[in-house]
């Protein structure tokens, strides 16, 4: 044992994993040109180990020869499907963040977070009371506009279209796009010409913009800000 | 020939990858035939419980590198290795039966 450093139960697991699905690409290649080919169904382990506690994680030290009063690990490794990994992953769609890729996050409330099974963004919106009740250690309103900051990293506002209706005296501004409204607690700020606008409907496909008793010329700058961190200017010809 | 990822290096030269040890248990004909009566057997399943020397070794990656193999030792010696124990339940392909 020339290296014999202590390890991680999740560590030695996904290199034991590694290596038993070498086997089956080796035995699925053999399968081809032999007829009558065997598989490993399940694999259970026995080690004689030395458990560590840090005072934060768990590792283990493998006994060495002469060594006395190890503990023993069972492990046991069954083979599943392509269909039950499927069904027991979870899958993050594409406009969800991974808690593990947002840099400005500690990695000391990412480990808090994990332990609890918490591992994106969503997940986090999804569960927040009960987090906030398990895992008091962690700065909130923070890490929430981490979230809010990340969240529209990944999906800034896309303005597809914009048009002018009247509706009675009013004079309303239309937009519609895409990620326009991602945070429903922040409510969307407008300026025309540097004047304050009121901002009379918000989604996240679509924003109405009361132009009010502002006259337009014909070359306006509208300024809105979707949130604190979709600020968005454009230049609009009448 | 186990050793065709340079990590593999780290383990210790009387130790196999877990993959090819593994490997090589599985690895069985499987299949009996009387030339006489022209009779013929397999084997359907195997369960294979033994006691095997293992090193973990961490790469610079942070990674495990596992070692193991058969006792490399049989006589008893007042400094034995460790010995760990694995079982295996292995069985014919499904769709081969």
């Amino acid at each position: 044992m020339r290296n014999n450093k202590s390890w991680k139960l999740e560590t030695f697991i996904d290199s034991l994993t590694i290596e038993l699905d070498k086997v089956r690409e080796t035995l699925a290649v053999k399968a081809i040109n032999k007829p009558l080919t065997y598989s490993v169904k399940d694999v259970s382990l026995d080690l004689q180990i030395f458990p560590e506690f840090d005072g934060d994680d768990v590792t283990f030290l493998t006994a060495k020869p002469g060594q006395e009063g190890a503990s023993k690990v069972s492990l046991q490794l069954g083979s599943i499907t392509d269909r039950q990994v499927r069904e027991t992953s979870k899958t993050h769609n594409s406009e969800d963040v991974s808690i593990e890729s947002v840099e400005d996050i500690d990695d000391q409330t990412k480990k808090e977070l994990r332990k609890i099974g918490v591992t994106s963004i969503n997940d986090f919106k999804k569960t927040e009371p009960v987090v906030r009740n398990r895992v008091k250690n962690v700065n909130y309103q923070k890490l929430a506009n981490i979230i809010n900051k990340s969240r529209r990293g990944k999906n800034s506002p896309l303005i597809r279209n914009v048009s002018l209706s009247k509706s009675g005296d009013q004079t309303i501004l239309n937009l519609t796009g895409e990620h326009l409204v991602l945070n429903q607690e922040f409510k969307p700020v407008a300026k025309i010409n540097n004047n304050n606008v009121k901002v009379i409907e918000a989604s996240e496909r679509h924003v109405s913009i009361d132009v009010g008793g502002h006259e337009l010329s014909s070359s306006n700058e509208v300024m809105i800000a979707f949130d604190p961190y979709a600020i968005y200017t454009m230049n609009l010809k009448n | 020939m186990y050793n065709e990822d340079p990590k593999y290096d780290l383990i210790d030269e009387a130790l196999a990858p877990v993959s090819g040890f593994v490997r090589d248990i599985v690895n069985i004909t499987g299949e009996m035939i009387d030339q006489e009566t022209g009779q013929r057997m397999f084997v359907e399943s195997m369960k294979v419980t033994t006691p095997i020397e293992m090193d973990v070794n961490i790469d610079d990656r942070g990674d495990a590198v596992l070692g193991s193999a058969p006792p490399t030792q049989t006589v008893e010696t007042s400094f034995m290795p460790v010995f760990h124990h694995i079982t295996l339940n292995i069985s014919i392909e499904e769709d081969e039966k």
